[in-house]
């Protein structure tokens, strides 16, 4: 007998759990209650069962009965819960006045990412699906690095102290990421397809459009069979999809860097009028040798564009300054 | 550079509309900026870029005009009439002499002198092309002057010959403290670095600068000496800079005028001279030219599959030949696969086989090579970051702004706190834009503090901004900044919340962060959070470093703003070093799926023990089926004795295996409180 009433209690406790669990409206969990702890219940019949058995095990089964009773009564609590027929504690507080569903939400606290990081992690992954991976380098760089390697002979304006932030000795502020270019070919061997995203600085007088720091995305590929074609198709696929605007033109316009030749500016034509975006051109075969790689082998482009400008483009922000100023009115508005 | 079209005209023949030629000339690489209607002319502006001071000149666009329209640059008139003596009987070298002292600076000088010249108004068609691009009207002499050097590229300067202290001209550095009275009314004092154009008693004019006024040609003047020359680049540049006298003459010298051009410019100035006025030219010129200053430049090879590798586009050879020609390169041999060339001496930027290759793409077009796709290819996953960009998404999940601050600081401006993150002295930047921004930063504390403060003093409540960004931080023995990832965070509330609580959050991210490195089980073991006694520059009494070992990876605490309301919380990290020792590696662990047993104990202690001590005992007691530990709340307050403090905790139990009982635990609940009033004189709070 007591083997046989294990079995039944397990099984009854089973079932219900199983029949509380799939109910699905108030009046089916009803019926299941009935049918379990109700006066013709299942449990009630085992336990008119408990005379039957040898007076040493009624307690024991009688207590198991008993929790088997509680487990199924918590069950159907929570589904009772679960299914809205239980008004909970706070809603019966509420009782009589229905919830106002037209109150606003109460939204996590949300923050954001610059507008000028967006932008460059949007550049980096659209260079990365063409191939290009991120390089890094420092923001104090030597002369070495920042001119002589990049083609820019000692007596170069570009080279003035009052052009520059120079600390210590031979040491400055990068001008430009083209810096990174170097760095990259001095320590690893062509094939390359690198962007380096970062800050440069140039002591210009701050305005709308001006700062004298800023953010600059550099490419440099070097292969075999590099033309200014694939320079061009490159900066044309990035901007397409980086603005995914039909009505947008780019142009390579003849320019001057001594980094590259030939060189060009990157005009934009975007909402209505053309913008500067940076500069591009063939690696200067002198670049290319200062870090001993065979310009007659390998070839290779170059781009600098300027992160900002893309920026104040993408959003419509008329003035360079805001996005330094990191006020709170502003930065929200990028979430 | 403004450039009139009709004076373009004078060069070339231009039938186009001004649109189209404002066109060609900015996709050859003379951007064209705007273009002004000047009467019945055009004037356009044109960006110059430094490789181009040909392009300085009317001339020398006209020349790259005729190129791209495929017209011939019509020949410029040079003639004149000469006396070889004046009426005394004298000739050019009897009348004047010029000796060069420098010619390190000076390549070339050429000096012709005129005579019985009538200094009058210019004729209209010469004030109309000086008065098109913005130059004013002051005599016939100075006129053609600046005439000749807008329209070639070449600087002149003419002397009143009669208004000079002797008749040799001097070509020397400038004595120091020499004073020199410029044409523009302007006083200086010159240094021994200057190189000056003297007479017998003072300087009459810094070369490639500026005249003298004392021996300006005005309406008296009737004898002229007109000096063309050549001065190098770099010393020029530096007088004009240093005097802060700069001209459109120093403006070309700065950039390498033509080596040839002295002598066309000057016989230029003559024939125009005598074509508007009555004057006398003598014979003649005297010169000075450095040894070998106008050896021809060396050839320079091209070959075409080159030139198709570089452009992607192959150009006819005939094409090649004509662009070239039509630039004023000589063609000297080789044939069409190699060809041979010597460029015009105006094009000091042409030595190699690439800068003709230029010239060819620029003439033909950039903008015209056909694309051309580059092959696939895969990036490797980059994992630091991957985890910098997990890090940013925690903060601005977490209700941050991100922040774009400047890598310059202040040396005086929570000077504390930068030292607490790097003792070494900060990097010095000689010539800041701002005063506040003379050195490097050490922290990103101070600059993100500063934009807390215009939040909230602009009215923005609460803040809560991030940067992730570099500082730059001085070691002995390293002879450059050493550049570290930093994260920093601010917390700001006008209204103060429990101090504890305000801790809380902002130690809360560094948590959150260490938590999403996963550093390795050594480096967490050795990175522990400690009070600062240290003054650090936050509130004293409620700032934590993280301490790594002998480094400091990060600093939590409250920064009072002056004059800000409520409280500011912050805290730093140094990231990149964390990332160094971050080990994510997601694996399963098994887990127990069985019901386990919490217990909130509180404690009143002494106020001088800390949590991190409790937890510890609670680690130590090695509990069976011990769980983890959870901290809920600190009180202080009436119901606790003054010194002393409640904290309210609860440990969890559970067990791999089955479900544990309230019972099982009871004893281990028991043997813990022991401990903790064995240690720490703990008793449950009743």
């Amino acid at each position: 007998m007591s083997e046989g009433s294990q079995v039944d209690l397990d099984t009854i406790e089973a079932a219900a759990l199983q029949a509380i669990e799939s109910a699905s409206d108030a009046s089916s969990l009803e019926s299941v209650r009935v049918g379990v702890l109700g006066k013709k219940g299942t449990l009630k019949q085992v336990l008119r069962s408990l005379g039957t058995l040898p007076q040493e095990q009624r307690a024991s089964f009688g207590a198991r009965v008993n929790r088997v009773k509680e487990r199924v009564e918590s069950a159907l609590g929570v589904a009772k819960e679960r299914l809205g027929t239980e008004p909970s504690k706070t809603k019966r507080s509420a009782a009589g006045s229905a919830t106002d569903v037209t109150l606003p939400g109460q939204k996590p606290s949300r923050g954001s990412r610059h507008p000028v990081h967006q932008v460059a992690s949007r550049m980096i992954r659209i260079f990365g699906n063409l191939g290009f991976q991120v390089a890094d380098g420092p923001e104090v760089e030597d002369e070495w690095h920042n001119f002589t390697g990049l083609n820019i002979p000692v007596d170069h304006i570009a080279r003035d102290p009052a052009e520059n932030f120079y600390l210590e000795d031979d040491l400055l502020m990068r001008s430009q990421t083209s810096t990174v270019q170097v760095r990259v070919m001095e320590n690893t061997p062509p094939p390359l397809r690198i962007i380096a995203p970062g800050k440069v600085f140039r002591p210009d007088t701050v305005d709308a459009t001006h700062s004298y720091m800023f953010n600059q995305l550099e490419g440099l590929v070097v292969d075999e069979g590099m033309t200014f074609g694939h320079l061009k198709s490159t900066l044309l696929t990035f901007f397409q999809q980086l603005l995914q605007d039909d009505g947008m033109k780019l142009r390579l316009r003849p320019s001057f860097f001594p980094f590259t030749e030939p060189s060009a500016e990157v005009d934009l034509y975007w909402r209505g009028g053309w913008m500067e975006m940076g500069g591009c051109g063939m690696v200067d075969p002198n670049v290319l040798e200062s870090v001993g790689i065979d310009p007659e082998r390998w070839t290779g482009f170059a781009f600098g564009l300027g992160i900002e400008r893309v920026t104040m483009a993408s959003f419509n922000i008329p003035d360079i300054r805001y996005l330094y100023e990191n006020d709170v009115r502003f930065l929200q508005q990028f979430s | 550079m403004k450039v009139s079209l009709d004076w373009l005209r004078e060069h070339v023949d231009i039938d186009q509309p001004v649109e189209d030629v404002a066109h060609r000339l900015t996709m050859c690489g003379l951007n064209c900026e705007a273009i002004e209607v000047h009467g019945d002319d055009h004037v356009f502006e044109l960006e110059v870029t430094s490789n181009r001071p040909d392009h300085l000149g009317h001339r020398g666009v006209a020349r790259e005009l005729a190129c791209l329209l495929n017209r011939p640059l019509k020949p410029l008139q040079t003639d004149y009439p000469e006396i070889e003596k004046d009426s005394t009987g004298k000739g050019l070298s009897e009348i004047t002499s010029i000796e060069v002292d420098d010619d390190d600076r000076c390549g070339r000088y050429t000096a012709r002198v005129a005579l019985d010249v009538d200094v009058s108004e210019s004729p209209q068609w010469l004030r109309k092309r000086l008065e098109s691009i913005g130059l004013r009207s002051i005599n016939l002499v100075v006129d053609l002057t600046n005439y000749v050097l807008m329209d070639l590229g070449q600087p002149l300067h003419a002397f009143d010959l009669d208004r000079l202290d002797g008749e040799e001209l001097i070509i020397r550095r400038a004595s120091y403290g020499e004073n020199f009275a410029a044409i523009d009314g302007t006083q200086h004092t010159l240094d021994t670095d200057d190189l000056v154009i003297a007479d017998a008693s003072r300087a009459v004019a810094v070369a490639g600068v500026m005249g003298g006024a004392e021996t300006e040609v005005g309406s008296t003047t009737r004898r002229i000496l007109l000096e063309s020359a050549w001065f190098d680049p770099v010393p020029v540049r530096s007088t004009s800079r240093r005097l802060g006298l700069a001209s459109d003459s120093s403006y070309r010298f700065e950039r390498r005028v033509d080596i040839d051009a002295a002598d066309t410019a000057s016989r230029r100035f003559f024939h125009l001279l005598c074509r508007e006025t009555d004057c006398k030219v003598l014979s003649g010129c005297w010169e000075a030219m450095r040894d070998g200053f106008l050896d021809p430049p060396a050839e320079v090879p091209i070959r075409l599959d080159r030139t198709e590798l570089i452009l992607g586009e192959a150009v006819p050879a005939a094409e090649l030949n004509r662009v070239l020609s039509a630039l004023g390169f000589h063609h000297t041999g080789g044939d069409d696969a190699r060809s041979l060339w010597v460029p015009p001496t105006w094009r000091a930027d042409c030595t190699r086989e690439i800068d003709l290759i230029e010239e060819v793409g620029r003439i033909h077009g950039l903008d015209r090579v056909p694309d051309r796709q580059m092959a696939v290819r895969v990036v490797p996953e980059d994992r630091d970051a991957g985890l910098v960009e997990r890090v940013k998404a925690l903060l601005e999940g977490t209700g941050h702004h991100e922040s774009l601050t400047f890598s310059f600081g202040s040396e005086g401006d929570h000077r504390e706190l930068e030292e607490w993150w790097c003792l070494g002295d900060p990097w010095v930047v000689r010539n800041p834009v701002r005063t506040n921004e003379g050195v490097l930063r050490r922290s990103l504390l101070p600059g993100l503090l500063s934009c807390v403060r215009g939040n909230r003093l602009h009215g923005v409540e609460s803040v809560r901004l991030f940067e992730v960004a570099r500082v730059f931080h001085r070691r002995d023995g390293v002879d450059r900044p050493v550049e570290k990832i930093h994260l920093a965070w601010v917390h700001s509330n006008a209204d103060g919340s429990r101090p504890s609580e305000a801790y809380r959050q902002v130690r809360g991210i560094a948590d959150a962060v260490l938590e999403l490195l996963r550093l390795g089980t050594e480096s967490r073991s050795a990175s522990t959070w400690n009070p600062v006694s240290t003054s650090c520059g936050l509130a004293g009494g409620s700032c934590a470093a993280l301490d790594f070992f002998s480094e400091r990876l990060g600093l939590v605490g409250a920064a009072p703003l002056d004059g800000v309301t409520g409280e500011t919380w912050c805290g730093e990290l140094d990231l990149g070093t964390l990332i160094g020792h971050s080990e994510v590696k997601h694996r399963y662990r098994e887990f127990s799926r069985h019901p386990g047993v919490r217990r909130d104990l509180n404690i009143v202690v002494e106020e001088s023990v800390l949590w991190r001590d409790i937890a510890c005992e609670v680690d130590a007691a090695e509990m069976g089926n011990y769980e983890g530990l959870t901290f809920l709340d600190v009180y202080r307050g009436k119901q606790v004795t003054q010194g002393q403090k409640s904290v309210t905790f609860s440990v969890a139990f559970r067990a791999p295996d089955r479900s544990l009982t309230h019972e099982e635990v009871d004893e281990a609940i028991e043997d813990l409180m022991q401990r903790l009033s064995g240690r720490f004189q703990a008793r449950l709070r009743t």
